[in-house]
């Protein structure tokens, strides 16, 4: 009986042999690429890598569906009323997918979809559809501050809201897991609401 | 784009491909087809498949190319064999596809080696997908211990014992086709 070693020195020319004449089909590379290039414009999925501490358990801020970590529908809809840390509803932290309609034309702004604006910012374009496109602005562990009011976006309870009327923007705050920070969404003061809730409820 | 940087067929624009990925990946994709390829052919025993992971693969690699530039080819060779895993999982219960070829000529093959090498590669198809991977990784693409723990998300005893089990698992298989070592001796 052949000892490892000797049967291992067949299993190499046996796999040399085996595999001699196996090359990659020419255009390999090229059908990568065009895959590749494919995938990021229709494929949908642009993920929002929220900074590091909101995808650990300290951040929570930014929720929504379409993907694989979708927010449990009952905690989303548990209603409690503004009060005191640990009161108000907890969205857990979900990293944010959005679905570029399959077939949306390339345009300037797919370009920045999932880069942030700035290196080192939170500030991400995001692509909502064709020639549609969305900056936020994602923090987490900030202090609700005392001029946010309580909005409401349908189906998703506790959050607060603040309008900077001179910079034009507007900021959704949603309390963390911690139960004590909030993370803050900011966006154009002119989104619709219908795209806000995006962010925080599962699409339907 | 002006005139004077046409686009090229594979979409590159003065080194800068238009879906954000360099010449470095090119190069990379250039050196590592080959032997990717032959790794996922050994781990699946079918061409098509094979062809199949290395592109899932390379297309894994370039959507993760920031961060799997310093290694491309561990990532790549990280993602086939966990792919072959996953396919070998579900196509478990299905017969071993295997490359039908030419019959080795046994006549010119007294001590038995050549029909041993022909048996060799059928039989570790048959092997299950752990000790597939580990004898793929350490005895083609000779990879130590470590770094096929590495490859296989595992500890090096894991490796050792996969390899040993392998092995017998292996001799079993083969029977009869495996001549003794001094018939070996012999011929050389």
């Amino acid at each position: 009986m052949l000892t490892d070693e000797e049967l291992t020195d067949q299993l190499r020319l046996a796999f040399d042999e085996a595999t001699r004449q196996i090359t990659p089909a020419p255009g390999l590379g090229a059908e990568v690429h065009r895959r590749h290039r494919q995938a990021r414009r229709r494929a949908g999925a642009v993920r929002l890598a929220l900074p590091v501490a909101a995808a650990a358990c300290v951040g929570g801020a930014v929720v929504s569906g379409g993907g694989h970590h979708r927010a449990p529908e009952p905690q989303a809809q548990r209603s409690t009323p503004p009060g005191p840390a640990g009161s108000v509803p907890v969205i857990e932290p979900v990293s944010y997918v959005v679905t570029v309609p399959s077939g949306a034309p390339s345009f300037p702004c797919l370009d920045g979809t999932s880069k942030p604006a700035a290196r080192g910012a939170a500030t991400w374009v995001v692509v909502m559809g064709p020639n549609d496109c969305l900056a936020i602005v994602v923090r987490t562990d900030v202090s609700l501050p005392g001029s946010a009011r309580p909005i409401t976006l349908a189906g998703v309870p506790g959050l607060y809201g603040t309008t900077d009327a001179a910079a034009g923007s507007r900021t959704i705050y949603s309390r963390n897991p911690d139960g004590r920070s909030w993370s803050a969404l900011t966006v154009s003061a002119d989104t619709p609401d219908a795209k806000l809730r995006s962010f925080y409820a599962p699409s339907d | 784009m002006s005139d004077s940087n046409p686009r090229r067929p594979d979409g590159v624009y003065k080194g800068v491909t238009l879906d954000g990925l360099g010449p470095e990946f090119d190069d990379f994709v250039r050196s590592a087809s080959a032997p990717l390829l032959r790794l996922a052919y050994l781990l699946t025993g079918d061409h098509g498949h094979a062809e199949d992971l290395v592109q899932t693969a390379l297309l894994r690699t370039a959507r993760h190319w920031r961060g799997a530039r310093a290694q491309p080819q561990a990532y790549a060779r990280r993602v086939i064999t966990n792919l072959a895993k996953d396919r070998w999982r579900t196509r478990s219960r299905r017969p071993v596809e295997t490359r039908s070829g030419p019959e080795p000529h046994h006549d010119d093959d007294p001590t038995g080696q050549v029909l041993l090498r022909h048996t060799l590669v059928p039989a570790v198809l048959r092997l299950p997908a752990r000790q597939r991977a580990v004898l793929v990784l350490r005895y083609f693409e000779d990879l130590s211990v470590d770094e096929t723990a590495a490859v296989l998300d595992c500890s090096t005893g894991t490796v050792k014992s996969q390899t040993h089990s392998a092995l017998a698992r292996l001799r079993d298989l083969l029977g009869d086709d495996i001549p003794h070592a001094k018939e070996i001796d012999h011929a050389h």
